[in-house]
């Protein structure tokens, strides 16, 4: 079987109920339906969140993120942060950490792997909610959303790489070509994701970027493009990167999109380092 | 037909495609091209609502100590043509806005082709600042290949970057490099002449 066969095997196989979830990623979405339950209040959240140290880091550390908290007083305990940073984001955290938990990754090299996908991953999160927010004037919340699960579709790959030794080796350029829209499209529907996150996430897969950028899907390509750190599954399509940084810019009102990216360097620091 | 309603891979379809060295004007139906190291430039007149694109090289010549002369001049000529065939059609010089796109290295990243790329760059953004037309959008530089989308009558662009396979690199590349080589062709005097407007 080649690469492409391999991956629409792994997409027939989640799609069809053969092979489910790693069991972390069972619990962490268990955790988030928990947390969407409309009747689910405050304190009950932070108690089910407490069970759970690393999403409960992420909680306090992202409502001392300097985009929360515009006061600049700290907060040290889970309740709190919750009410400073509401449940939609509560939301689209614990989907962070059920993203992380679908890479299971079982080997050195994959779960290194893996953390350089999440280390990409916050940083094009964290560029599209600012980019939402400063350049194409839409809900920020829920374009960090979207930056959170763009790339579902290859931390799940990442768990399966055992089963197919070798599938993640150099020139995986297989990835982008029949892999990325075959699975994520089925991750994405298990996950719940909402229609219109997966059509942004769609046109970022197409990969056409409208200058100047208005929809999500563009808020999404441009942060994807902004990123300091590229996809390894990217990497891995045999074109080398390195010193190569491209210069994209535009006009967005009155400033350009570098000056406004300039401005917002601070914020999208802190936020970034809250969902790393 | 409202194009900017179309999904991009049918504005691709029925784009009119650009070669290297070429240009076209519309004010309907879209104009698309594939670039490599080259740049090319979409302009638009926003009111009289018509654009056109060119795509481009400088020459890479070693021939003389006018080598940077003929090289500027070639550029020149790309750009201008591309500004009179707007002027001609109606648009007017202060309404022009531009974006501009390309000057990856998409091949033999130790070579000269980054210096292309960079150079085709740099040369757009100094002719447009030089002729005081705003550069509203650019993407530059990279490890790409690209595909534009310009929609003319809007203005609007689309511009796609794609980690090309080393197949694709070498048919942009081979393509280039025959326009590449009409440049370097010692030029008859008269097509230096440039026509301002």
């Amino acid at each position: 079987m080649n690469r492409c066969e391999i991956l629409k095997q792994i997409a027939a196989e989640l799609s069809s109920g053969e092979v489910a979830f790693p069991t972390n990623a069972m619990l962490a979405l268990e955790l988030r339906r928990a947390l969407s339950d409309p009747e689910c209040h405050v304190d009950q959240a932070a108690r089910l969140i407490k069970a759970e140290p690393l999403l409960s880091a992420k909680v306090v550390a992202l409502a001392n993120a300097s985009v929360f908290n515009t006061s600049g007083r700290p907060i040290t305990d889970v309740r709190s942060a919750v009410s400073r940073i509401g449940f939609r984001t509560l939301h689209t955290l614990t989907t962070s950490l059920v993203t992380r938990q679908l890479a299971h990754a079982t080997t050195p090299m994959d779960r290194r792997f893996a953390a350089r996908l999440w280390e990409h991953t916050t940083h094009v999160a964290a560029l599209a909610y600012v980019i939402a927010r400063n350049v194409t004037g839409l809900d920020p919340e829920t374009a960090l959303f979207a930056g959170v699960v763009h790339e579902v579709g290859g931390f799940y790959v990442i768990s399966r790489s055992a089963d197919f030794p070798g599938l993640l080796d150099e020139d995986f350029s297989a990835w982008s070509e029949c892999g990325e829209a075959e699975i994520g499209r089925v991750v994405l529907r298990m996950l719940e994701v909402p229609d219109s996150v997966v059509e942004a996430i769609e046109a970022c897969w197409q990969g056409y970027l409208a200058l100047p950028p208005t929809t999500l899907g563009d808020t999404l390509l441009l942060a994807e493009e902004l990123s300091p750190m590229d996809s390894p599954l990217r990497v891995l399509d045999g074109v080398h990167r390195e010193g190569l940084r491209a210069s994209i810019d535009m006009v967005v009102g009155k400033a350009s999109l570098s000056e406004i990216m300039a401005e917002s360097a601070h914020e999208l620091k802190s936020l970034t380092a809250a969902l790393h | 037909m409202d194009y900017s309603k179309l999904p991009s891979q049918e504005i691709e379809r029925l784009a009119h495609n650009i070669n290297p060295g070429a240009w076209a004007i519309d004010s309907e139906r879209p104009l698309a091209t594939l670039l490599g190291s080259c740049v090319a430039v979409c302009l638009f007149d926003p009111q009289l609502r018509i654009g056109g694109m060119n795509h481009f090289m400088l020459p890479n010549i070693r021939r003389s100590s006018h080598d940077d002369v003929d090289s500027l001049l070639s550029g020149d000529f790309a750009m201008e043509a591309l500004l009179n065939g707007l002027l001609q059609r109606g648009a007017r010089k202060v309404r022009v806005q531009a974006k501009a796109f390309g000057g990856g290295t998409i091949i033999n990243v130790s070579g000269q082709s980054m210096s292309i790329g960079l150079r085709n760059a740099e040369f757009t953004r100094q002719w447009l600042d030089r002729e005081s037309i705003p550069l509203m959008a650019s993407d530059f530089l990279g490890p790409w290949s690209r595909k534009v989308l310009f929609l003319p009558h809007i203005g609007e662009v689309l511009c796609r970057r794609m980690a090309t396979s080393m197949a694709t690199a070498e048919t942009i590349a081979r393509e280039e490099a025959a326009y590449a080589a009409t440049l370097a062709a010692k030029p008859k005097p008269d097509d230096k002449k440039v026509e301002l407007f």
